[in-house]
């Protein structure tokens, strides 16, 4: 068929054709093994636990229902209920007043059971929050995991806890930051000793959130 | 799935929030289902929630105190409670919604008199409280009583709540006489009676008379009994226990065997009845019996009267029932699975169990635990249930929920608009995925064709004019023209993109199946010239259709018959390759256009050689090398198909000789005859054939 219908001679033309067949199939080879590298969340998506899947999609609508002040949290997308957004008002009063910080919440695919993991996407300067977001307060702590070795098993998390009480911890955290364990420590000891300076940096941080220009000093 | 939750209660009433979570596990916040109570600190959970936790921390989750799973207890008044609330939710909530629009309408009223009026409601006394209540009150009697009537005819006013709480046959008719709280354990205590009544029937074969009696009647209390009583007149529902002293004075005339028929009807409810309270009330009702007690003695056993010549058969009647039930009793409360330590056990001995619970012994060891441990938690779980589900049904479950976690949800699938190919899939299997996608997609499909077809109109009419203004003219009103369609939707880019993947998979798989592609290029290209020559692109599918292999004969019928067929070979040979390229560009939409879509390949085809038009500027070789150049660098074929015009300026530098130079090596290895010069040769061929072809492709895509 190949030779009656091409004007070309025919191994020539087969040669070809057979290389460029071979050349692509190399590089699809390429291809589907990169494509093949899952991203996180398709493992999530995986093990989506049906009990775990139904108890977030309850506490979400808990959540937009009947929102606390100042809360605003909800999955990221409707695919993936494991991966939360959460948005939260610096409280009133405090040094941290005005600022509206992002925050991510991820879900283990067995939740309840097990705690979240919060992490700031904002920037933060906070005695109780790492330089790289994570939030480190006794309410997201595993029983038996205790990092500083002094929080009594009372305030961590269990299964009754929710995602609502996590993130109005967290905002009294914001409030009265806990400079007994300090995850950043530079900022638990400002927090102690430099009042001053701290709540001009936590000045500088809700600017920074809101997209404003740092305070003319 | 109905997400119900405290919050489906209005705001204005605290107090029904705060009874719907009491009713919910906290671990779940769900419902309970199975409720365990932790005695030590009475906190109740569902089983399987409770259990799963232990396995994490054997403490309460909600006030960490140390509990061990051998100390969850039933708590089934709970269960009982969960149940009706479940099956009264919706009235309730209907009732209050309309009563707190009413509310905010007009005046407010307090929420406490809702509240009472509302246990009013509950307690079947609507219509004692509407005649009490205010009018504006009164409305939401009228609610009620208009709610309920659509659910069976009313007989006593809390019977439609009762007539869905329970498939059970506790009588409607003491309702109007005994309080609810007093009533409702004395119901339970009947329903449990009747479950252990009637199964033990079912088992018994070898019995004496005397115990075939017995089996008589207790399927009869089991059936017939309700029926009577629902059936009665008012007037006999006064109290149940009347009708059974009754009937034992009745009896005491008729023959033996209907005598032992009552008392031992009597017995199988006292027989088996657990709770106190429940075995007050039989005995109680039948001491009350005034007079007819003369000649007879009580049951040790049962305590009810039995005439003193019959005592003896209903006493051996009375302690075979007993007999019985326990040894019911036992086999109902299933034996849960210890507890295993998995490192400890050998692969053997777990397989061996799960034979025996029928679950399936595919996987690796790490899953096989998994599996297993999953049951037992289950099995143990149902342990606690009233009516535990058997060991196959909790094995489907299992499996089927295995299933379904390892298996991503077909809807999410369709949602990320992927197609699933993995590493390892034998061929059918990518085949078999490609058709499952262009099915689930194939109104999709065909929108975003009816879309290229009518870009093409568009397009065509367009060149028809500045054709004649010659080659590069044309070369630039066919940049504009790209220009143009790049910037419409993506998904018409998908559409045209997903052709290489016939191709592609075909190509790989033999040579043979390129000719037969190139025989549908070719076909294509008739189509194309078709619509070109007689204006009329709509009729490309049925042209396609009516066409065979022989298409030269047909292609050279226009002017350029011998430019036409190299063209046409060459053609072949780039779409081919480029469609390669696009496979690459993107795994996942690879596949779509298979031979399924006749339409999708269509028009997809005839956007296509856009790319090796753009090949044709930079000469013969080049544009082999950019073809190749761009099969390593998807990240610049991803963009879509007509816009390749764009992405040249940032191909061409990237590394063509290397790529060249390779692909030379690769055919001279190949290469049967092995002449450098018909290599050479044939690259040139190649290159002028592009030239000409890409010509020729401009005016086409128009």
């Amino acid at each position: 068929m190949l030779m009656r219908r091409s004007g070309l001679p025919p191994c020539d033309q087969c040669v070809y054709v057979l290389i460029c067949v071979i050349c692509a199939a190399s590089s699809v080879v390429e291809e589907v093994t990169r494509s093949c590298q899952i991203s996180p969340h398709f493992y999530t998506t995986i093990t989506m636990a049906g009990a775990a899947l139904k108890r977030l999609m309850t506490e979400y609508k808990q959540l937009t229902l009947n929102p606390p002040e100042g809360i605003v949290a909800g999955p990221l997308n409707e695919d993936n209920f494991f991966e939360w957004e959460a948005t939260i008002s610096g409280p009133e009063g405090t040094c941290f007043e005005g600022g509206v910080f992002e925050a991510q919440i991820l879900f283990p695919p067995d939740y309840p059971l097990n705690p979240p993991k919060m992490k700031f996407k904002s920037e933060m300067f906070h005695p109780n929050i790492y330089a790289d977001g994570r939030v480190c307060i006794s309410i997201l702590h595993a029983p038996g995991d205790d990092p500083m070795g002094y929080e009594s098993s009372a305030e961590r998390w269990s299964p009754v806890q929710s995602v609502e009480k996590i993130l109005l911890s967290v905002v009294s955290m914001l409030a009265e930051p806990n400079d007994e364990s300090g995850a950043n420590v530079d900022a638990s000891k400002m927090w102690r000793d430099e009042r001053e300076k701290f709540n001009q940096i936590a000045e500088g941080i809700v600017r920074k959130s809101l997209g404003l220009p740092p305070a003319p000093s | 799935m109905a997400l119900t939750d405290p919050t489906d209660w209005p705001g204005s009433m605290p107090d029904l929030r705060t009874i719907d979570n009491l009713l919910r596990c906290s671990i779940c916040f769900e419902y309970l289902n199975v409720a365990m109570i932790i005695p030590s600190c009475s906190h109740n959970y569902c089983s399987l929630c409770i259990r799963r936790y232990m396995k994490y921390k054997r403490q309460c989750p909600s006030c960490n105190i140390e509990v061990s799973a051998s100390e969850l207890c039933n708590n089934r008044t709970l269960d009982e409670l969960v149940k009706t609330f479940v099956a009264v939710r919706p009235y309730i909530l209907k009732i209050c919604k309309t009563f707190d629009a009413e509310n905010q309408e007009g005046c407010p009223s307090s929420d406490k008199d809702l509240k009472t009026s509302k246990q009013q409601v509950k307690s079947g006394k609507s219509q004692v409280f509407a005649s009490k209540q205010s009018p504006k009150k009164s409305t939401l009697a009228g609610h009620f009583t208009a709610v309920k009537p659509s659910k069976t005819a009313p007989v006593s006013n809390s019977e439609p709540y009762q007539a869905k709480t329970s498939a059970d046959d506790f009588n409607v008719l003491d309702d109007d006489f005994v309080s609810p709280k007093l009533k409702s354990p004395s119901r339970t205590d009947r329903h449990s009676s009747n479950r252990l009544g009637t199964r033990p029937a079912d088992d018994r074969s070898l019995v004496n008379q005397i115990n075939d009696d017995v089996i008589d009647i207790t399927e009869d209390f089991g059936t017939e009994r309700p029926t009577a009583s629902t059936s009665s007149s008012p007037a006999a529902g006064q109290a149940t226990p009347i009708r059974r002293q009754a009937t034992p004075r009745s009896n005491q005339a008729t023959p033996s065997s209907n005598q032992a028929m009552p008392s031992c009807s009597q017995t199988t409810p006292s027989g088996s009845q657990t709770t106190p309270s429940g075995s007050q009330t039989t005995p109680g009702g039948s001491q009350t019996t005034p007079g007819g007690s003369r000649d007879k003695a009580e049951c040790p056993v049962c305590g009810v009267p039995v005439p003193t010549k019959y005592i003896n058969t209903h006493l051996d009647a009375c302690l075979k029932r007993t007999q019985q039930t326990d040894t019911n009793k036992r086999i109902q409360k299933r034996k849960r699975i210890p507890a295993m330590v998995w490192k400890l056990v050998p692969d053997k001995e777990i397989k061996k169990k799960m034979r025996h619970y029928n679950l399936s012994i595919k996987g690796k060891r790490h899953e096989l635990i998994k599996r297993l441990d999953e049951f037992i938690l289950m099995y143990n779980a149902q342990c606690d249930a009233a009516n535990p589900k058997s060991a196959e049904e909790i094995a489907k479950e299992v499996e089927k929920m295995e299933q379904l976690k390892t298996q991503p949800p077909q809807l999410k699938e369709a949602k990320v608009f992927k197609l699933k190919i993995e590493k390892g899939q034998t061929e059918d299997q990518m085949e078999k995925s490609k058709q499952e996608y262009l099915s689930a997609h194939k109104d999709q499909f065909s929108q975003l064709i009816a879309v290229a077809r009518a870009r093409m109109k568009g397009v065509k009419n367009k060149s028809s004019k500045t054709e004649a203004a010659g080659p590069n003219q044309t070369d630039a009103s066919q940049d504009s023209n790209e220009a143009e369609t790049s910037t419409s939707s993506e998904d018409s880019t998908a559409s045209d993109r997903p052709v290489g993947s016939v191709t592609e998979n075909s190509a790989v798989q033999e040579l043979e199946d390129v000719m037969v592609l190139e025989d549908e290029v070719e076909k294509q290209q008739e189509d194309k010239r078709i619509p070109r020559d007689a204006a009329q692109d709509t009729s490309q599918e049925d042209a396609e259709s009516d066409r065979t292999g022989s298409l030269f004969s047909e292609g050279s019928g226009g002017e350029e018959a011998m430019g036409n067929n190299g063209e046409s070979e060459e053609m072949v040979m780039d779409t081919s390759e480029s469609s390669l390229h696009m496979k690459q560009d993107d795994a996942d939409l690879m596949a779509s256009f298979s031979g399924s879509d006749v339409h999708g390949q269509a028009d997809c085809r005839i956007l296509v050689p856009s790319s090796p038009s753009v090949a044709s500027k930079d000469g013969m070789e080049d544009s082999q090398s950019q073809n190749m150049t761009r099969a390593k660098n998807e990240t610049s074929s991803v963009k879509s198909d007509p816009a390749p015009d764009s992405l040249e300026p940032l191909c061409i530098p990237e590394s063509p000789l290397s790529v060249v130079a390779e692909t030379r090596r690769r055919k001279r290895k190949k290469q049967d005859c092995g002449s450098n010069a018909s290599d050479s040769g044939s690259s040139f061929g190649d290159g002028d054939n592009v030239l000409r072809r890409s010509k020729r492709e401009r005016k086409m895509v128009k």
